[in-house]
């Protein structure tokens, strides 16, 4: 009964104090000893991490330096990959789709990374202004943008695209003759294909992308900004602030840890999309428009399986999110520390 | 009608910035009200294009018109007669078992992170981020080598198993921070009033912490039943296939059955967004925990 009242009195000092906590609670009903509980409690974890993600990172690196194909990696009686130090890496950098691909892995996360983050503080800065209920109502609306398989996503997109019946083209027909022709060098837009080019197809991605993902750069905003008081944005209106100076001013330094963590969310799940180009651009048959992921999914999984090489890729793509990771657990870690 | 006589009077007192400017707020609530109906139309209309695509009869899909004379309810029946009703188990059972796993593997980590200082925790969590990091996408070669020794492609199993290990970090990490904003004070009265230990932690923490717990579920159970990329590498066979990749069986490179994939597109996102609906405010305070506070 003593230890349990002592631990109420430390309980309590704990809330003032919690960096200061005991490492070990003395009052343990369980048989193990109290070093092993962590350990166990953690193991379960540790077992998916090891087994589903760092032994397949283990497995790219490994085969990224052999020659591997369907008769290396099946069930029984594998037959033994020969090891051919860099080859697949001099062959991926040496390869004319090499280049191609890193530029629309980049471009196409830079831009829309861009896009998303000024439409979603945009957005977030209008729903900060509506009333509860059309806000909400909003909200819901363009949220369900994000939930929607992406699969999904890339169907509708396609069809809104689609030469014959898409609805684009529907509308482009609209604008008269002479206007079209003006802007886009076309005059009749029926049977226009949006899927043949690279520069088209990665037009649409960018916008079904984009339109799938400010929605949460909306909201997270809008969460940041209901946190800022208003006495803030009186003050800076008594001052005569108009609203560019007030955001410049006001808004972005206190919301600065929030997009930080957005931009490089962003930026992570612009670099791995994968199923919207794979659907608009017809699987593996556009070359052109491969991105990192397309090109080493090509590589990997059509016939004949060039699985070394696919992972080479995989690689250099996994090396460039590593960096970006790093950015992010520090962001994290750094605002973890001002917290407390 | 005072938003097309304001325009001029709104910037005039937005000149004089100190003047009395009570108009400015309603050219204000005009525009910002005309800008949240054309983004939620924005975002509607490719909603509104599947579910009207879905219901048109083969006959009038290709017409211009856009509202369909008749509706044709058959397209659903022959999703299902077509045999993809065992794909929409597959992708549930797939959704159902990694949600499943993440739940018995996040749970007690997050929980002892939480609560307790130990040697590793720091290492343990930091851990945890960066797997937060790692894509299907990019170990998709390594996964299938895997899998393939382990004699488990076209299994349900491994999709399982992929899709619980790839969402774990998020639910360890959104869990980890709801614990941690439990006062640990509740818990430990209820112990001294003679719960136990396990008392407490299921009469009293669990259940303050029961929204983050459903949300963390229910976000692993979206991407997995959303997920596209692994169980397209990891199944062969249509029937061992999710939805989402049978679906994409209709695409062929020539010709699309339009029909069947729009009908089965609605069908795979009906259950993600009424789902999703239920957590939707709450993904985002735990996606960005940490630099919103």
């Amino acid at each position: 009964m003593t230890t349990h009242t002592s631990t109420a009195a430390r309980g309590g000092d704990n809330s003032s104090a919690p960096a200061r906590r005991p490492r070990q609670s003395p009052h343990r009903s369980s048989g193990l000893p109290d070093w092993v509980v962590p350990y166990v409690l953690l193991l379960p974890g540790l077992l998916v991490i090891a087994a589903l993600l760092l032994y397949p990172l283990y497995q790219i690196i490994d085969m990224s330096f052999h020659k591997v194909g369907l008769a290396q990696i099946k069930a029984i009686n594998p037959r033994p990959a020969e090891f051919v130090g860099v080859d697949n890496y001099t062959h991926i950098f040496e390869s004319d789709l090499f280049w191609p691909s890193l530029r629309n892995t980049i471009l196409f996360a830079a831009v829309t990374v861009a896009l998303t983050l000024i439409l979603g503080t945009l957005v977030g800065l209008l729903l900060n202004k509506l009333g509860k209920k059309m806000s909400m109502l909003v909200i819901v609306g363009i949220m369900a943008a994000w939930a929607t398989p992406p699969t999904a996503q890339s169907v509708v997109w396609k069809w809104i695209f689609d030469s014959d019946s898409g609805v684009v083209n529907w509308s482009l027909n609209l604008v008269p003759t002479w206007l079209s022709e003006l802007v886009f060098g076309v005059s009749d837009w029926s049977g226009h294909p949006w899927f043949n080019s690279t520069i088209t197809i990665y037009f649409v991605f960018v916008l079904m992308v984009v339109w799938g993902a400010f929605p949460f750069i909306a909201v997270s905003v809008l969460a940041g900004l209901k946190s800022i008081p208003s006495e803030l944005y009186e003050a800076a209106q008594m001052d005569g602030s108009g609203p560019f100076t007030t955001f410049r001013k006001v808004t972005f330094p206190l919301l600065k840890p929030v997009f930080s963590v957005l931009m490089v969310l962003s930026i992570i799940w612009d670099f791995k999309v994968f199923t919207q180009l794979y659907l608009l651009g017809g699987g593996t048959v556009n070359r052109d428009a491969f991105n990192l992921s397309l090109w080493s999914y090509a590589e990997a999984f059509s016939n004949p399986p060039k699985m070394g090489i696919g992972a080479a890729i995989a690689v250099v793509l996994t090396a460039i999110l590593l960096v970006i990771t790093f950015v992010y657990v520090r962001q994290i870690v750094k605002t973890e520390d001002d917290i407390r | 009608m005072t938003a097309t006589e304001t325009p001029p009077v709104a910037a005039a007192s937005r000149a004089a910035s100190a003047g009395p400017a009570r108009r400015l707020p309603r050219t204000r609530t005009v525009v910002v009200a005309a800008a949240a109906y054309l983004i939620a139309f924005l975002f509607l209309f490719p909603y509104l294009v599947m579910i009207l695509t879905a219901l048109r009869p083969q006959a009038e899909l290709r017409e211009p018109a856009y509202l369909p004379t008749d509706f044709a309810w058959e397209n659903f029946v022959n999703f299902w007669s077509g045999g993809l009703s065992g794909n929409l188990l597959i992708t549930l059972q797939v959704a159902a078992g990694s949600t499943i796993l993440v739940l018995l593997v996040a749970l007690p980590a997050a929980y002892y992170t939480a609560r307790h200082r130990f040697r590793g925790r720091t290492a343990f969590l930091i851990l945890v981020l960066v797997t937060q990091m790692f894509q299907p996408t990019a170990m998709l070669v390594g996964i299938y080598r895997e899998f393939s020794q382990l004699g488990l492609v076209d299994s349900i199993w491994s999709l399982i198993l992929v899709n619980g290990g790839f969402n774990l970090a998020f639910a360890v990490w959104i869990l980890n921070a709801y614990f941690s904003s439990i006062p640990r004070e509740l818990e430990e009265a209820a112990f001294i009033d003679g719960t136990g230990r396990f008392g407490a932690l299921f009469r009293i923490t669990l259940p303050l912490a029961a929204p983050g717990v459903v949300t963390a579920l229910i976000f692993t159970f979206i991407a997995a039943w959303n997920e596209f990329v692994v169980a397209l590498t990891l199944t062969t066979s249509p029937e061992q296939q999710p939805l989402t990749v049978r679906l994409n069986s209709f695409i062929g490179q020539y010709q699309v059955d339009w029909q069947n994939l729009f009908a089965g597109s609605v069908i795979a996102t009906v259950p993600v967004i009424i789902l999703f609906a239920l957590i939707e405010r709450k993904v985002v305070s735990g996606l960005t925990a940490g630099s919103i506070k």
